[in-house]
């Protein structure tokens, strides 16, 4: 074959983010609006990461979406040097981070716009919308990142 | 009620591991299957009643789907079951535990698992992809990262709550890559110094290059056998005495909130051991999943063969080795063997055979071993499989 091949999801790490191709489309519609959201049940109250289209603890799927608390805590973080896709090798080093939200979530991410040893467990961050690679129909894609307080 | 059955391993082998751009999918699972039919000649591929494979990556590396019968073809066996199986790092002790449970239902008498990985694709893109893969797509996946950065998290965790430090992890590889000196089946053979150790350069901190396991190519098998099959096969057999899975989570955000608590570790560990009636200070070798220095200290606490907290204590102490309290990854662990996802479960129990039969040669256990644990992991201790397995005499 000697043509280049291309995949529609199999080689494509990124997530799905519209109504056509994933039913939880909203998290991104609301992530393009700057605001980071969850689903919460309203049956048994319970509040999920990451969102879910059914409640893991009951089964409903009376859900709603309810915003992140705006500030986040780091727990714990790495600094990586290697082990990264192609189009991260020439950013590295990448900072990466488990951060607690007091709605009891927990979410991994990376940390961008801060200086590798400038971080610690325990300093606060908040939301960083950052652009990733398009979606197969070539739309724009984004991702929940957090920064520095 | 009748009798329990009982299941033995009663033959192993396993491939030269390392970068393997040479062999494909059958070659690889042709060496390792002649190694364990070699290992003991009396078991014939005609024996086979039922033949399962595991291999995480078939479909990208062959490309292959459907791979069970393609060893089936290789090795000349004609089994009335088998299939593949995934399970991430997992995969070669749950595709074991297929053939066990097959023998212990009564489905067949004996049977064989095959696992190996061709993991050593050629270009970043694919050994990225490959290694990102065991993440959530739809959630964590597209951060970009691979397993260093996820293991890391937990590595700085024991540090600042235990004062772990990363010279106590180095201890750990410098004590794998001892071990398989004596091993010609190792991707590495060469020793490690400390000072090397330390001084390698940073992958995601805390964690350095020789804190980490490397992908590997290669291959090993095992034959299953009921008690009565397995009499007549071998006089030395090794009992499966207990096995036992914990899960507590998936995405890595949904660990266990401390993240030096394993849970998923522990609680495979104590399945294991009331299966087997066996405890922690019963075991004399270990096998376990040493992805990175941090997996094997943490998993020593979580298979209770230390207090929680005082991995780094028991590394310092040398009890973690031969002369100590029990002789941990004598083959040499996946630090310095390498990992080639769907055989390392096998290849761990290739080990515990060799030792449980006092055939380990340089790196025998002496006195040799009665009760051998085998652990294999998936997720960052979210995921785990426990064995523990019994020398010929072992009672259950």
């Amino acid at each position: 074959m000697a043509e280049k091949m291309t995949y529609y999801t199999a080689m494509d790490s990124y997530p799905q983010q519209y109504e056509d191709t994933t039913q939880l489309y909203k998290f991104y519609d609301y992530l393009r609006e700057g605001k980071l959201t969850t689903t919460k049940c309203k049956d048994c109250g319970a509040i999920h990461w990451p969102p879910r289209k059914i409640c893991p603890e009951c089964i409903s799927d009376n859900l709603e979406w309810v915003d992140m608390p705006e500030v986040g805590t780091i727990y714990s973080y790495t600094v990586a040097y290697a082990g990264l896709p192609p189009e991260l090798v020439d950013k590295a080093p990448i900072v990466y981070a488990l951060v607690d939200f007091d709605n009891g979530v927990r979410i991994f991410s990376g940390l961008v716009d801060c200086e590798p040893e400038s971080v610690s467990t325990g300093l606060k961050v908040e939301l960083a919308v950052g652009e990733v690679p398009p979606d197969q129909l070539g739309r724009k894609r984004i991702s929940p990142y957090f920064k520095l307080v | 009620m009748a009798q329990p059955k009982r299941v033995a391993v009663v033959a192993t082998g396993v491939s030269k591991w390392g970068a393997r751009p040479e062999s494909t999918i059958r070659d690889l699972i042709a060496e390792a299957g002649k190694e364990c039919f070699d290992s003991n000649p009396r078991v014939k591929n005609k024996d086979i009643q039922g033949l399962t494979t595991s291999g995480v990556y078939p479909q990208r590396s062959g490309p292959q789907c459907h791979p069970a019968p393609v060893a089936c073809e290789v090795l000349g066996v004609t089994p009335r079951l088998y299939q593949n199986t995934d399970c991430q790092c997992q995969s070669g002790a749950v595709n074991m535990r297929i053939i066990w449970s097959a023998i212990m239902s009564g489905l067949i008498d004996v049977g064989m698992a095959v696992g190996w990985e061709r993991i050593l694709l050629p270009n970043h893109a694919e050994r990225y992809l490959n290694a990102s893969l065991a993440q959530d797509h739809d959630w964590e996946q597209g951060f970009g990262t691979t397993p260093p950065a996820m293991f890391a998290l937990s590595a700085l965790a024991h540090m600042e709550k235990y004062g772990t430090t990363e010279e106590q992890m180095s201890k750990v590889a410098v004590k794998n890559h001892a071990h398989s000196i004596s091993n010609e089946a190792a991707h590495f053979r060469k020793g490690l110094e400390l000072e090397k150790a330390m001084g390698a350069r940073m992958v995601a901190t805390p964690l350095k290059l020789f804190d980490c396991c490397v992908n590997t190519d290669g291959a090993a098998v095992v034959v299953l056998a009921s008690e009565e099959k397995a009499k007549e096969f071998t006089d030395n057999p090794m009992w499966v005495l207990g096995i036992g899975q914990g899960y507590t989570n998936w995405t890595i955000a949904n660990n266990p909130k401390d993240m030096t608590d394993w849970s998923g570790v522990r609680i495979s560990g104590e399945l294991a051991y009331e299966m087997a009636g066996v405890k922690p200070k019963d075991v004399e070798v270990a096998e376990l999943h040493d992805c990175f220095t941090i997996s094997e200290m943490i998993e020593y606490e979580e298979l209770g063969f230390c207090e929680r907290g005082e991995s780094g204590a028991f590394v310092d102490a040398g009890l973690n080795d031969y002369g100590g309290k029990v002789v941990t990854q004598p083959r040499g662990g996946l630090l310095a063997c390498g990992h080639p996802f769907g055989a390392t479960s096998i290849a761990q129990t290739h080990e515990l055979f060799l030792q449980i039969r006092g055939e380990a040669g340089e790196r025998q256990v002496n006195p040799t071993p009665k009760i051998a644990l085998a652990q294999t992991m998936s997720g960052v201790g979210s995921q785990s499989f426990c064995t523990i397995y019994g020398g010929p005499d072992a009672i259950y």
